[in-house]
């Protein structure tokens, strides 16, 4: 007979079905314990690689989430005309008919005048899955498309560099192997973001091993908290460390990887005096010069035995040097005297930690892995989010990167380890498959990537067609122009032939996550029509005209939460798995996927033949799976198909629903894979020359200027507009960073995430150092005001501690939501974004990421 | 059979993994909290150290807790559990007062998450577990225990930093870590002999 | 070699070639044809070999095709006999995530 249940009644269903999570895009594989139809309990899965059966406490949370009270069940229409911040919309509920109608009629009117007049927004907890939001966007023919605060806060700067020097979209140290890590504005391991969970295992592990953490950070929390240094900085001046941490490795120490340069990287590479690449002039090739021989060859020539690192050589009449010569030339005045100046932290500590990181990298020596001979280096410089959101963006991540290729670091042994950025496929399929490559200049593409654009090589710059501008600026994957104060300025300077009318919006809060909440305001005023995916009425729904019930992450199917694998699998050895996520909870009211809704709009608009292209691309199906453009699909029968394509007829959604996750082993030469492929990455990027011309031949003559020397080859230190605030009274920096227990806006109404935020020192405070706020006369608990020297402010209540930099002022996550629809989540935290200033002042003019600090001063 | 428990602080991060999953194992009301997680901070900048203390009952060798109790609702079980029998406790949380380790919890009226919504149909199932009137706290989830299963912080703990065992057997997994990495518990000065050992961070 | 048959997006063209027409052949042909926006739309690179932009998919007779293959003659596994159907399908340009 059936255990009793809480109720004394016999239990009738008691089922754990597989699924994955999706509280941030970390993705991690979870079961779902499910009793009678209610969901009782959520767990790892140990079968599946992504988490190995742990999960942490915002996944845990998921079930309060799932039954909150406060979820949209019905689809809303605006009655009240008048759109504004806190101006209520006057939901009347409507029928799914209804809503579709209305929107399916009013896209068909915008695709027959324009397509591009569509906008299209998503979330990025969902990723990579919800970029099948994208897959619409290619069908309609818009090429307007972003992730709202996503991208332009925590990646454009990181994953492009991550792409360009380790073909991947994220960077970890070898966990297993590292000896030296230092982290740089980074929480890889001790917090949220790409294979979060399985990381904090990893890194614990290394700590007990005995890996050596070192963290760069204005805050000392998460990893730093854990780390054997903590290394306080002044904020955004990560770079000058970095740029200062080469010059003590190449002109003090004399330590760096000869051979991994000359054969791995563009180290050789001969320069003009113009700064651009010395060519074959029959085919184009870079030249090196061939010591042993004498003279310059191809870079690719088989008979160079010995290309030269250093050194000038004439060719063609000119005096070339080797890319590296230069790297090394330029960091020279670098001093760690001169990076104390701008980072606040001393030489004496500068020159020590590069000292470390270098005899740390064991240079030269090799290391036996399944009985394969590898480069071994058990050194790594990682970066993220902190350290990349600055106006500087794509010189600081490179400038740190340069730390790994120096040594060698790079894809090796112990050493910065791009997400899985080879992949041999199953044994069974050979699927996925994909494997970097030599392009351009012998220089690496990453396998695969998130977008169909590729960081390297960029694209040819063109005019822009976009409301953000990305084909301008190659190197970016999403724009802050998309929701800018200036961006009809631009749009008039340069001349583009339509205006955004409609916003179709999934799950995200564009008005919380990309700045101050007056400049998206207006942006989203502009549009015609807004409908939008939800699970919760927020501060977006403000400017929503119809509000769609969105199933959530337990109630939807997803036949690839992990994939690409350069986003959110765990990168390091051990095994593969590709997981899905399958519904875990019955639907109820009237929610429906947004999946399937979306499927169903493209086919009501006669968009089949464009939409099952799309698909096929996405989903890269070929062959028997491939979807005939002339049929209509059912999103289970897409799946299905996806799933049948990577790994054969007989691990179909069926399989997939019972077994959750399909798995096989690593092998060395995916996860070490750097001596197997034949690429060099780029520690000199003279591509940027030629790109930062192009884009400056179209910019400049529609007003749209930037200093060049965001498109130097070599990393610069460069001020945020921060730094360069005169007024004395504005005198602290501010910031924000990720709280563990938080996604962003999202996780805000979760109340057991909520609890826990009350008793946690920091999520809900802002955090002041103790001595500077004392001379202030500012005590824990004041309710403090934060000025920028714009103007814009937020307050909140102050924390007092020793573990942050004396100018800075730290606020986790972005909270401070005002929504009265979100009950759990009203009035708890900082509004952190309000202080952001969203234009193209702000903005990095090679990656478009924004700039993400003010210069504040604190009143109370 | 003396069972134990080894938190590893040195792997530990303050993710409040096991704090969230004993509220979702057990459906714990607000402000119960079987498991949770004290945050400290020491030193002076730059020289800053951080606390992270996951805390729960220590399930003590001669329990405060089990003295004091008049009904005998508390008692010690054979394999170290300190267990509440609910028909038993009337409520009067005289082993509220006499927990050093502030390890127990009671509830007057029922609070829900969403407070005037009501409770969620996971609450709805959940908080049958937890009557008012009566005295709650951890005990290693015996549940689990008896199908063969680990207690859930200790399943869940993203970094691994909790054993659980026999302290009995001194080739465990936990008598190890305590000899090798030096464990000891929380207060030992107080003399109630907990069986939670921490690790040194 | 029979006809072959192609679709941009929703237009459909029928070309006829010699047997052991490669891919990268055709897509010269449709270039002469359609001008050099189609083959900047194609080709990512400008100078021989082009490689094929990533944004632009190509699949012949139902499967998907990469630079590996361009070089190859096109197989007839077409709806036609001894013809190759030939599925060029473009992405906008630039898009945003």
């Amino acid at each position: 007979m059936a255990a009793p249940n809480g109720k004394g009644q016999a239990v009738r269903e008691d089922r754990w079905i597989p699924s994955a999570c999706t509280i941030c895009y970390g993705g991690c594989s979870i079961r779902a314990h499910r009793v009678d139809g209610t969901v009782v309990k959520i767990e790892g899965n140990p079968a599946s690689p992504v988490g190995n059966g742990k999960i942490c406490a915002k996944g845990l949370a998921g079930i309060m989430l799932l039954y909150d009270p406060n979820r949209v069940n019905y689809p809303l229409r605006r009655t009240n005309p008048k759109k504004g911040m806190g101006v209520d919309p006057g939901w009347k509920r409507i029928t799914w008919e209804e809503a579709l109608e209305e929107i399916t009629v009013r896209m068909e009117k915008i695709r027959a005048e324009d397509p591009r007049q569509l906008m299209i927004q998503v979330t990025t907890t969902l990723a990579p899955s919800s970029l099948l939001f994208f897959t619409f966007g290619w069908a309609f023919g818009t090429p307007n498309m972003w992730v709202a605060g996503g991208g332009i806060h925590c990646g454009n700067g990181a994953h492009a560099v991550g792409g360009i020097m380790h073909a991947s979209w994220s960077l970890v140290p070898d966990f297993k192997h590292c000896n030296y890590a230092i982290y740089f504005g980074a929480s890889k391991g001790h917090g949220a973001g790409h294979a979060s969970t399985p990381n904090m295992e990893l890194a614990a592990d290394a700590r007990v091993r005995g890996m050596r953490m070192v963290v760069v950070d204005p805050i000392c929390n998460f990893a730093a908290s854990k780390a054997n240094e903590w290394v306080p900085i002044r904020v955004g001046t990560d770079a000058a460390m970095a740029l200062a941490m080469v010059n003590c490795l190449l002109n003090e120490f004399g330590i760096y990887d000869a051979e991994y340069l000359k054969s791995k990287t563009n180290g050789p590479y001969l320069v003009r005096p113009d700064g651009t690449h010395a060519r074959d002039p029959q085919s184009g090739k870079p030249l090196v010069w061939d010591v042993a021989a004498g003279m310059a060859k191809t870079h690719d020539d088989a008979s160079v035995k010995d290309a030269a690192l250093l050194g000038t050589y004439t060719v063609n009449g000119e005096a070339c040097r080797p890319g590296f010569e230069l790297l090394r030339e330029h960091v020279k005045s670098h001093s760690p005297e001169w990076a104390e100046k701008i980072t606040g932290v001393s030489a004496a500590t500068i020159r020590r930690l590069a000292r470390e990181f270098g005899d740390a990298a064991r240079v030269g020596s090799t290391i036996v892995l399944d009985g394969v001979r590898l480069p071994y280096r058990p050194a790594a410089a990682i970066y993220f989010r902190g350290a990349q959101g600055h106006k500087n963006s794509s010189h600081i991540c490179f400038a740190i990167d340069l730390l790994n290729q120096v040594v060698g670091a790079a894809d090796v042994v112990g050493g910065a380890l791009g997400f899985n950025p080879v992949c041999h496929g199953h044994p069974e399929t050979g699927r996925p498959r994909y494997v970097p490559r030599a392009e351009r200049d012998g220089l690496m593409t990453p396998g695969t990537w998130m977008l169909p654009h590729l960081p390297y090589p960029p694209a040819e710059p063109r005019h822009p067609d976009s409301m953000g501008f990305i084909e301008l600026f190659p190197l970016s994957h999403v724009s802050p122009l998309m929701a800018s104060a200036d961006q009809e300025q631009w749009w008039q300077r340069f001349d583009l032939p339509y205006r955004p009318k409609m916003l179709l919006n999934y799950g995200a809060n564009s008005l919380m996550s990309v700045g101050n909440k007056e400049t998206v305001a207006e942006t989203l005023g502009k549009f015609d029509f807004i409908a939008s995916f939800d699970l919760f009425l927020n501060e977006f729904s403000d400017f929503a005209d119809i509000i769609l019930p969105d199933a959530s992450y337990l109630e939807v199917l997803d036949p690839r939460p992990n994939f690409p694998f350069i986003f959110n699998h765990p990168a390091g050895p051990g095994m593969w798995g590709w997981p899905i996520r399958q519904p875990v909870a019955p639907l109820t009211h009237e929610r429906r996927s947004a999946r399937e809704v979306l499927l169903g709009v493209a086919y009501r608009m006669g968009l089949g033949p464009e939409m099952n292209m799309a698909l096929n691309v996405f989903y890269g199906l070929d062959g028997p799976q491939m979807l005939d453009p002339k049929r209509t699909y059912t999103f289970e029968e897409v799946a299905d198909r996806e799933l049948q394509h990577k790994f054969g007829p007989e691990h179909d959604l069926a399989w997939f629903k019972e077994h959750g996750v399909i798995t096989w082993p690593k092998k060395v030469e995916e996860v070490y894979w750097r001596p197997f492929v034949d690429v060099r990455v780029p520690i000199y990027w003279e591509f940027m020359i030629g790109l930062g011309a192009k884009i400056r031949a179209i910019a400049a003559t529609r007003g749209m200027t930037f200093d060049p020397a965001y498109y130097s080859p070599l990393p610069e230190w460069l001020p945020c507009p921060a730094h360069e605030v005169k007024d004395p009274r504005y005198d602290l920096y501010a910031f924000y960073y990720r709280d563990v227990l938080h996604t962003n806006g999202f996780t805000m109404e979760n109340p057991w995430l909520d609890e826990a935020s009350r008793m946690d020192p920091y999520s809900y405070r802002i955090a002041l150092n103790t001595e500077t706020a004392r001379r202030r006369g500012i005590r824990d608990g004041d309710t403090v005001w934060i000025e920028s020297a714009a103007g814009r402010r937020v307050s909140g209540r102050v924390r007092l501690t020793e573990g942050i930099h004396p100018e800075g002022v730290g606020i986790a996550a972005c909270a401070g939501h005002w929504t009265r629809h979100q009950p759990v989540a009203q009035g708890k935290g900082v509004f952190f974004n309000d202080l952001l200033e969203v234009d193209y002042e702000h903005t990095n003019p090679v990656n478009l990421n924004l700039d993400l600090c003010a210069k504040v001063r604190v009143t109370k | 059979m003396r069972y134990g428990m080894v938190i590893d602080l040195k792997r530990c991060f303050g993710c409040y993994g096991c704090q969230v999953s004993c509220k979702a194992e057990h459906a714990t009301p607000p402000g119960v909290f079987f498991a949770r997680v004290i945050k400290r901070e020491l030193g002076v900048y730059p020289n800053v150290r951080k606390v992270f203390l996951p805390v729960l009952c220590m399930h003590c060798e001669t329990p405060p807790c089990e003295a004091v109790c008049p009904t005998g609702a508390t008692s010690k079980r054979a394999d170290g559990i300190v267990d509440i029998d609910r028909e038993l406790c009337v409520g009067c949380r005289y082993c509220m007062q006499a927990c050093p380790y502030e390890a127990r919890y009671f509830n007057d009226a029922p609070r829900w998450y969403f407070g005037a919504q009501g409770p969620t149909e996971y609450e709805a199932l959940g908080y049958a577990k937890h009557p008012v009137g009566v005295v709650m706290k951890c005990n290693f989830c015996a549940h689990r225990l008896a199908r063969g299963e680990l207690p859930s912080c200790v399943v869940t703990c993203p970094t691994s930093a909790r054993t659980f065992g026999d302290l009995d057997d001194p080739e465990s997994q936990v008598s190890r870590l305590i000899k090798e990495r030096g464990g000891e518990p929380l207060h030992p000065e107080l003399g109630t002999g907990p069986s939670v050992y921490y690790l040194p961070a | 070699m029979g006809p072959l048959a192609n679709a941009i997006r929703t237009r459909e063209t029928v070309l006829a070639g010699a047997a052991g027409m490669t891919l990268r052949e055709l897509l010269d042909r449709l270039e002469a044809r359609y001008g050099a926006e189609f083959g900047h739309r194609v080709f990512r690179t400008a100078t021989p070999p082009r490689a094929l932009q990533m944004h632009t998919r190509i699949f012949v007779n139902g499967n998907a095709v990469d630079d590996a293959v361009l070089d190859e003659p096109l197989s007839t596994g077409g709806s036609e006999p001894g013809s190759s159907d030939v599925l060029i399908y473009f992405m906008p340009g630039a898009s945003g995530g």
